[in-house]
């Protein structure tokens, strides 16, 4: 089997390798700038970029298209992303394959994928077989694959990459720490009412282990308080325990977080849809048990030294 | 200029409840118009106020519930509307719906404009308006938050990861729309009434010349992880509270 990756971005290029080694086959993968080549050249085979420049979806897709009419994949992989998916759209189309997306776990028999994807905004999971090729948005992870020592081929893709649309960005400014790894990971929600207030969060991520921060989505796509947030459109994590301060707790956002060991939440609201899926459900302001928390580290911090 | 809006039904899933084993019970949930449809509708309409133009909307599937969408867009202003007829339409592959859609626009078009929901809450792919856009060979913007249009060129915004994008291009283009985009219109009683009387075209999938594609569905499950369901009230104690997350961080060895 020939798998093809979309390499969007660093964290992506490291997770799809654990879904290839998953679906067993030789990857190669295609990045929009030689930064990500270097990445992906230590976990891919073979690897061919394109200065893209602003992300624009027709333009990086005929890049990808090129890569393809050259190898002929079975499977393309791409991050079920808001660009992962225009692309892979625009793409599948092109091939006239099926594309699956929201799939959170990806499995095959002999050469017939068997795939898990999330459906009802989060709220199931469906379990569907498709035949190949087969064009697969996935969820991106947290998880990455062990370091090697391999330096695949780089290849660079030299293609007019002209396109109708002019496109500018605004980049977005400062958010969190990553969020790989980490053994504890406090997502705080709309309860927040100031961009200050994410202080807190900072501070007790400040003060534990291995620890990281996020947010739901209107948070950072709305307000523009974080980089990323967690959720279907967004990160799913699996850290030791999810700290959710101020979330509702709507399936959306939940898929990111239910491969947590333990989910601990805090929210005035008794009746909000987290308490049915949180261990520790504690009803109350976050405003007052947050500085709380904080103080009761630190001050059993200072009197243990 | 001529707009065409696809929209679809889609159940409301905040209101789907489960068989005891897990599956959901989607046949008895309540359906609507997708709510990012609705944005899509909407802008369309306001095009047509501000420019004039001819608006179409298309929906695949074959249900009454389809007719009363198609009917919902008219009282909100839409000129024309048709129903793709296909039974199993809930498990069409999203490549199948680009088919129709390019089948459909070259009876009918061509379109200055296509305009869709950006993705629908229950079946969603969240990927069919840039499989239109490549099947029929018109650009695409994507996930637009917000859009505005001068008369030649389209202005779109983008919130993603990394920031925000704004797109400019001249028509023709697939735009697909978030719920962000607009606040859709309630319809008037007078709108509504006419909409009553406006009449629903159809068309099968023969007509259009498309070979359907299905999905192959195993199995639909409730995605639930059952956890501890522990309750503190912080307002009774809020000592008890502080000490119950501070332990935890401690048993796990996450406290510095
Ligand atoms: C297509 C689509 C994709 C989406 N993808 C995602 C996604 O990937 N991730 C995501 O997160 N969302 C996503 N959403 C949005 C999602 O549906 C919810 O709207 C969102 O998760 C709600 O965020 P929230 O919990 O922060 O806000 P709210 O739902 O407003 O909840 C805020 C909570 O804070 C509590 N609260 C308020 N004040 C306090 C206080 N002082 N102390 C303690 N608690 C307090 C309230 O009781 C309430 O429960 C998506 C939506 C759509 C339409
Ligand atoms: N059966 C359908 N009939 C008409 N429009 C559809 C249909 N399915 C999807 N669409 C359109 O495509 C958008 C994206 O849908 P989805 O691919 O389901 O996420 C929807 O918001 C609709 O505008």
């Amino acid at each position: 089997m020939k798998i093809l990756c979309y390499g969007e971005n660093s964290e992506w290029i490291k997770y799809s390798r654990i879904i290839i080694d998953k679906l067993g086959g030789y990857p190669y993968c295609v990045t929009p700038s030689r930064e990500l080549a270097e990445e992906s050249s230590k976990y891919f085979e073979e690897t061919y970029f394109f200065n893209g420049g602003v992300y624009e979806p027709s333009k990086y897709c005929r890049a990808i298209l090129e890569v393809a009419g050259r190898i002929f994949p079975d499977v393309s992989l791409f991050p079920s992303t808001i660009k992962g998916r225009t692309i892979a759209g625009l793409y599948a189309g092109a091939r006239d394959e099926s594309i699956i997306t929201d799939i959170v776990d990806v499995d095959h028999e002999d050469s017939v994928l068997k795939l898990k994807r999330l459906v009802y905004g989060g709220s199931c999971i469906a379990t569907i077989k498709s035949t190949l090729p087969a064009t697969l948005c996935i969820t991106p992870g947290t998880q990455k694959p062990p370091e090697t020592s391999r330096k695949g081929s780089i290849e660079e893709l030299r293609i007019s990459l002209e396109n109708r649309i002019t496109v500018s960005l605004n980049p977005r400014v400062g958010g969190g720490p990553p969020l790989e790894k980490s053994d504890l990971v406090v997502a705080a929600g709309r309860g927040f009412k100031n961009r200050e207030d994410l202080e807190m969060v900072r501070e007790l991520v400040s003060l534990t282990v291995n620890s990281a921060w996020s947010v739901t989505r209107p948070l950072a796509a709305e307000y523009g308080w974080a980089d990323n947030w967690i959720g279907i459109s967004g990160v799913t994590v699996n850290p030791r325990i999810y700290l959710a301060v101020g979330v509702s707790g709507q399936p959306l956002h939940m898929v990111g977080a239910r491969n947590s060991k333990i989910i601990i939440a805090i929210n005035k609201d008794p009746n909000a849809p987290i308490s049915q899926e949180a261990d520790y459900f504690i009803v109350g302001d976050l405003y007052k048990i947050l500085p709380k928390l904080i103080e009761k580290i630190k001050t059993t911090k200072t009197s243990s030294t | 200029m001529k707009i065409l809006t696809l929209i679809k039904l889609t159940v409301d899933v905040s209101q789907l409840k489960y068989e005891k084993d897990g599956s959901p019970l989607v046949e008895i949930a309540p359906n609507k118009m997708g709510d990012s449809d609705k944005c899509a509708v909407e802008e369309a309409i306001r095009l047509k106020e501000r420019y004039g133009a001819s608006v179409t909307v298309l929906t695949v599937g074959a249900t009454r519930d389809h007719e009363r969408i198609i009917r919902d867009a008219y009282a909100m202003g839409v000129d024309e509307g048709y129903i793709i007829e296909v039974e199993e339409y809930q498990k069409l592959q999203a490549t199948t719906i680009g088919d129709i859609v390019k089948a459909f626009v070259e009876k009918t078009g061509p379109y200055d404009l296509i305009l869709l929901g950006a993705g629908s809450l229950d079946t969603h792919s969240y990927t069919l308006g840039s499989i239109i856009s490549s099947k029929i060979g018109i650009p695409i913007i994507s996930s637009v938050d917000s859009l505005s249009y001068n008369g030649s060129i389209v202005k779109a915004e983008s919130v993603m990861e990394d920031g925000v994008y704004v797109f400019q291009a001249p028509p023709p283009l697939v735009i697909t729309l978030t719920t962000e985009a607009n606040e859709p219109r309630i319809p008037t009683l007078k709108t509504i009434l006419k909409s009553k009387k406006m009449e629903v075209k159809k068309l099968r999938l023969e007509e259009l010349g498309v070979k359907p594609r299905y999905v192959t569905i195993e199995d639909v499950r409730k995605y639930f992880v059952e956890r501890k369901k522990i309750i503190i009230d912080a307002g009774e104690d809020l000592e008890k509270a502080v000490e119950t997350i501070y332990s935890i961080l401690k048993m796990e060895g996450l406290v510095k």
